[in-house]
């Protein structure tokens, strides 16, 4: 028994974030699942299982709620087990309601009642639905009282989170870790962790197969699980399905002579024009080396698709020769000598110090000539 | 530069040659009154030094005399560093220039323009315009002395120079404004000028406004789903209820519940039913009881009835004839009263008749006394109307008026008065007759005797016998003239009253005075009698005698008498008809008496007649109807029938009563019944409740579905999370502007203060020279200066804004830092003369004596001219008093 084992889609996500670039990234969640069907065909897998969000929201647009549907109308060899999760829980006249009144395709499986569904003559799948965002019991609980004939595969599926397990899930839905065996599965496919992630013997959450934030997985993913038989061990497979990639680095600076690298190692990464970067800039450059900065930023920002940065961390410590360039003398000297008091100043607050600093640096660019203008 | 003198011819006013002399170092005070020329010769000065000889700007056009045909020329005569100068130009006509240094030539034409320059330090602008340098600041023309000093380029030149001299330059002041005006642009960009709020349509408004709007979206949208929510679990929960409705189990056992209940209703319902039957066959029964026993009672009532009324009718016929009798007595009694009434009655009306001729007797009598009355009063009357008659008749004759007489006799005073003074200023004719000539001498018709004197008042004649006459005339005297007119005035004034003398006029006035008292006593004896009109009122008294008589006949022709009765005889009269009236009126009295007692016997009389005549006759009837219903030969016989039904009935009763009985005990009682009732009914609005909640939760399920269909068609989650993170961009975006406002804000304040910092350090020198200046004026008083010299207000007990003093302290402050400049240059071995045109116009009496030390002290550095048409409020400067003489004058001074 083949199947690919998905979740977490979430078709209709907002990136109002990336301005004009949105659209691309709502079109990219929907190429994902265009890639899981051609992934299914060409891993000879009849099956694709979904653990829960397929949706964003369970009251999208009428667009959204059939856009997905008509992606996975094109793979008609293809039998798609969707299943409502927290964010689409399945609620009378809800989200699942209305899709099902739409002309949905025989090979499109909506599974919203806890009942055993026959993927094949002897593989059985039991779902467990969500029906509201947040469930306090464990909605797999059932599984271990659903009977199949001997020597049938068990395959759960299901969304939340697995108890004493980390907390990076959405959901408050408990699963126990320990379902698997009390309820004789051979394989229990998760949803709501945006990650791959092994969380037991024959129990993983497949992460999405096209991230949507940063900090979580980098790249989207699919597992093909191969079940050589009842109780055998499963065979997992991670494969790649996601267009853009979100990375997060964190990159300590201290002067000029940095900066070089810190960008090379940057325009290192592969794929630049479909990294989504989020960089947090931690130390203290002199503002001659802010300046460059900016300037350096401003090309990266150019290359990848989307360049998120983050400078809380990052100070500037203006030098002599930033004085200097500022004026060497006269009112302007001692008003960057001011500004600099203040903000090497603890006593004064962060929030003074910080503002002292974008002073300093904004009299800086408006007087050390329009290198600097350009960066700011 | 010192002035020493300045001639100037073709100038304004100046048509002809004009100096003005007098110019010495220090305070130089030039008072003269308005259209002088004054400003003329300050504008004079200026073309001399800083106008090319051959200009014809407006300027210089306007400075020459009106008409004239001669070129508009100025000499000034000047000092400048020990040497002694003297330029000479001549404007529009034959323009000419020239310089002389100690007295000798050094350049002429444009060459002397241009030296003269040379010699002041000044520069040429742009073009033919000059710099003026520091004459352009401390010469202040007419009406320029209100504004605060604005230096030109060259006169700042010079003062930065003397400025930095002392302290060093303002690094980066410059650049730091230049910083200034950078940031603030930028910054009202994001705020008002005020920047209390933000700009409308700048950045910072626009970011407030998106973060709102994506606010209230949100918001919306948040409603929206909360909403949905709100519906998801209503529709969860109908849809429970209709699953707990639809139950069938539920269901079943409802409608055997219902069933049982109304069955037992049912029966209830009958054996009521059949309760009430019985209950009517025994009230049918019971009343047949009755109406058996009411028969029988009201036949044995009938049968007593006839026997009664047959013994009354027996008693009635018995007492009929005697009240019949009584009837007729009472009948006879009425008829006879009446006629002794009738007969009382006529007597009285006779008794009337002559009481009436009695009362007619009584008024002629009443009448015949009145006449006497009357009588006296006409004759009264009469005589008055005579006595006035006669009086107005006499007071007609009597024309004088006392105003005619007070005339009179004031004319008589003016004669005396007349005579006397004629008297006075007359001649004496004195005639002294002898004895023998005695009788021969008259004056006159008066013959004269013995000695004789007299004031000859007109002209006399004296006749000596028949030997002469002398005749002596008087001299003319307008008095006599007068006295003449008087006399023919008093003498018309006799005529015109008809009188001769004024004695004559007095004693009429006196006549008439007494007729008049005559006329006003009569006149108030007729008011006595209420007569208005004599003639009137007699009229009235004789109408009044006659009607009296008439009266008076009438009344003995009615009573057929002759004479009237005395008054005795009418009391007597009188007395005897009153004692028959009330012996008549007794009997009248006591026969109404009679008669009612007799009339209410014969009412009785015929009542009683008439009830029994009445109640035998309902006897009558009663026993013929009675006996048909009874007859005398059936009664025993209908009584014992009668008697039987009642036993009869009574037996049906007693067995219907019995049956009765027997239902009640074994039917539901009343409370069963109900408790039956109820509880089916309240099944039934059970079930009905059920049907009706049924329908109910199937119209809410339909309507939550097709709201949540609605909501969740139109996405509103995607809606909600796409304004969520436009929300968060919004605010976002918000925070980042905010903090480039206050980064701007705070590099401003920081460049500003920096800035302010090097400005008062590098004003220090103009402070140290305003100082006493100022403090001659506005003792402890500081100044507050901007960038380019520039007076921004002043601190006193408190920070004022320049432009918020009064114009006159304004300009005082004005003319404070033009001294303290041009002691600052002069310090610096650059002085100039300070020239103020009509300055201090508004000064008080206090503060120009103030202002007068602060010129008196700057006077001690430098040359201080000061122009005024206020001749006495510019005495206590003293100073050097200039002089403008003509050029005559000029010419004698000089040759002196």
């Amino acid at each position: 028994m083949r199947f690919l084992h998905s979740a977490d889609w979430q078709i209709g996500k907002v990136f109002k974030q990336f301005g004009a670039k949105e659209e691309t990234l709502r079109l990219a969640r929907l190429a994902a699942v265009e890639r899981l069907g051609q992934l299914a065909l060409t891993q000879s897998s009849k099956h694709v299982l979904v653990a829960g969000d397929v949706y964003d929201s369970e009251t999208p647009s009428p667009v959204t709620l059939r856009a997905p549907i008509e992606r996975m109308k094109g793979f008609t060899g293809v039998h798609w087990h969707l299943l409502p999760g927290n964010h689409d829980p399945h609620r009378p006249e809800g989200v699942w309601d209305r899709l099902a009144q739409t002309d949905l395709p025989t090979n499109i499986h909506l599974h919203l009642t806890p009942m055993p569904f026959s993927l094949e003559e002897h593989a059985v799948l039991l779902p467990a639905p969500l029906v509201r965002k947040a469930e306090a019991d464990d909605i797999t609980a059932w599984m271990n009282g659903a009977s199949t004939p001997p020597g049938t595969l068990r395959i759960g599926l299901a969304h939340g989170s697995i108890t004493n397990f980390g907390s990076e899930g959405e959901a408050t839905n408990p699963i126990d870790p320990g379902r698997c065996k009390s309820a004789g599965l051979d394989y229990l496919a998760l949803g709501d962790w945006h990650r791959t992630l092994q969380v037991g013997p024959s129990a993983w959450y497949a992460g999405t197969p096209e991230p949507d934030r940063a900090g979580r997985q980098e790249q989207g993913t699919v597992l093909l699980v191969d079940l050589p038989g009842s109780g055998a061990p499963a065979s997992v497979t991670p494969l790649v399905t996601g267009t853009y990639r979100w990375l997060t680095r964190i990159e300590r600076l201290s002067d000029a002579g940095d900066l070089s690298d810190f960008e090379q190692r940057l325009r290192n990464e592969p794929d630049l024009p479909r990294l989504i970067l989020r960089l947090q800039l931690e130390g203290s450059l002199p503002i001659a080396a802010f300046a460059e900065l900016q300037r350096r930023l401003l090309d990266l920002e150019a290359a990848v698709f989307h360049l998120d940065v983050d400078r809380v961390g990052l100070v500037t410590r203006p030098t002599e020769a930033d004085l200097e360039a500022i004026d060497f003398d006269g009112v302007l000297r001692r008003c960057a000598e001011r500004l600099r008091c203040v903000s090497d100043d603890a006593a004064g607050g962060s929030e003074v110090q910080h503002r002292a600093e974008e002073a300093l640096v904004e009299l800086y660019l408006r007087l050390a000539g329009a290198a600097g203008r350009e960066a700011a | 530069m010192f002035i020493r003198d300045l001639s100037v011819e073709g100038i304004g006013r100046f048509t002809t040659s004009a100096h003005v002399d007098g110019f010495g170092e220090g305070v130089n005070v030039l008072a003269a009154g308005n259209e002088v020329g004054k400003s003329t010769l300050f504008k004079a000065i200026r073309a001399c030094l800083f106008c090319r000889h051959d200009s014809k700007t407006q300027d210089i056009r306007d400075l020459a005399s009106d008409g004239s045909q001669l070129p508009a020329t100025v000499h000034l005569t000047f000092v400048q560093k020990s040497r002694v100068y003297s330029i000479k130009k001549s404007f529009l006509r034959s323009p000419c220039g020239v310089l002389t240094e100690d007295g000798r030539e050094i350049a002429r034409g444009k060459q002397a323009d241009e030296a003269v320059w040379d010699i002041l330090g000044l520069r040429p602008g742009s073009g033919r315009t000059l710099d003026d340098g520091a004459f352009g600041l401390l010469w202040v023309g007419q009406g320029s002395s209100f504004t605060a000093p604005v230096p030109g380029a060259g006169a700042s030149s010079l003062l930065r120079g003397a400025i930095e001299s002392e302290v060093g330059a303002l690094v980066g002041g410059e650049r730091a404004r230049q910083v200034l005006e950078m940031i603030n642009a930028e910054l009202r960009r994001y705020l008002t000028s005020s920047e209390q709020h933000p700009k409308a349509d700048g950045p910072l408004a626009r970011a407030m406004d998106e973060a709102e709007r994506w606010r209230t979206v949100e918001a919306e949208h948040q409603a929206k789903l909360a909403t949905l929510e709100t519906h998801f679990a209503e529709l969860s929960q109908r849809r429970r209820r209709h699953r707990e409705l639809t139950d069938p189990a539920v269901g079943q056992e409802f409608r055997l519940q219902l069933a049982e209940a109304r069955k037992a209703v049912a029966e209830a319902r009958a054996a009521e039913q059949e309760v009430r039957r019985c209950e009517a066959e025994a009230t049918a029964a019971h009343r047949s009881v009755e109406n058996a026993a009411q028969r029988l009672t009201q036949y044995r009532a009938l049968s007593a009835r006839i026997d009664a009324n047959r013994e009354a009718e027996a008693g009635f016929s018995a007492q009929l004839p005697e009240v019949r009798a009584r009837e007729q007595d009472a009948r006879g009694a009425v008829t006879r009263t009446q006629e002794e009434t009738a007969a009382v009655e006529k007597a009285l009306q006779e008794l009337s008749r002559r009481e009436q001729q009695l009362a007619k007797l009584v008024a002629a009598a009443l009448r015949a006394q009145r006449k006497d009355e009357l009588a006296q009063q006409l004759k009264t009357a009469e005589e008055t109307a005579t006595s006035l008659r006669q009086t107005d008749a006499a007071l007609a004759q009597i024309e004088i008026r006392p105003k005619t007489v007070e005339e009179l006799d004031e004319l008589d005073r003016q004669i005396v008065s007349l005579d006397a003074q004629l008297s006075a200023a007359a001649a004496q004719v004195a005639v002294e007759v002898n004895g023998e000539g005695a009788g021969q001498v008259r004056i006159g018709s008066m013959r004269i005797k013995g000695a004789y004197s007299a004031p000859v008042l007109g002209p006399i004649k004296i006749a000596v016998a028949d030997l002469a006459a002398i005749t002596v005339t008087p001299a003319a005297n307008p008095r006599y003239e007068r006295r003449q007119e008087l006399e023919q005035e008093r003498s018309e004034l006799l005529r015109g009253v008809g009188v001769a003398t004024v004695a004559e006029a007095h004693a009429a006035l006196s006549k008439r005075r007494e007729l008049e008292a005559e006329r006003r006593a009569l006149l108030t004896q007729l008011q006595a009698m209420q007569v208005d009109d004599p003639e009137a009122a007699i009229g009235k008294l004789k109408l009044a005698l006659a009607e009296s008589d008439a009266a008076i006949a009438a009344a003995l022709a009615d009573t057929q008498r002759v004479c009237l009765p005395s008054t005795e005889d009418i009391e007597h009269e009188r007395v005897a008809l009153a004692q028959e009236r009330a012996l008549l009126e007794a009997r009248s009295a006591s026969l109404q008496e009679t008669r009612a007692q007799h009339h209410e016997a014969l009412e009785a009389a015929i009542g009683e007649r008439r009830a029994i005549e009445s109640k035998l006759e309902l006897i009558h009837k009663t026993i013929a109807e009675d006996v048909v219903h009874c007859p005398d030969s059936e009664r025993s016989a209908r009584l014992a029938a009668l008697a039987q039904d009642v036993t009869a009935s009574e037996s049906a009763f007693g067995t219907a009563s019995a049956t009765l009985d027997a239902l009640k005990l074994t039917a539901p009682d009343g409370a069963e019944v109900e408790r039956r009732n109820m509880r089916c009914q309240r099944l039934e609005e059970a079930l009905a409740n059920q049907n009706e909640e049924l329908r109910q939760v199937e119209r809410d399920i339909g309507r939550l579905t097709g709201q949540i269909q609605t909501v969740g068609g139109e996405g509103v989650g995607e809606a909600l999370a796409a304004a969520h993170q436009q929300l968060i961009l919004a605010k976002r975006e918000l925070t980042r502007v905010q903090e480039r406002v206050a980064t701007l804000r705070l590099l401003r304040d920081t460049v500003s203060t920096c800035l302010a910092e090097g400005r008062e350090h590098y004003y220090a020198p103009v402070r140290r020279h305003l100082r006493p200046f100022l403090h001659d004026v506005f003792p402890g008083a500081e100044l507050e200066l901007a960038d380019g010299f520039a007076i921004t207000g002043i601190k006193r007990q408190r920070a004022e804004p320049f432009e918020r003093l009064s114009d006159g302290t304004q300009e005082q402050i004005a003319v404070l830092v033009r001294l303290a400049m041009g002691a600052m240059l002069a310090e610096r071995g650059e002085p100039a003369p300070i020239i103020l045109d009509d300055a201090l116009v508004y000064c008080d009496d206090d503060r120009i004596q103030r202002m007068f030390d602060a010129l008196s002290r700057a006077g001690n550095n430098q040359q201080i001219v000061v122009l005024t048409c206020r001749l006495r409020s510019f005495e206590p400067l003293g100073g050097h008093m200039l002089r403008v003489r003509s050029g005559v004058e000029s010419e004698l001074m000089s040759t002196v």
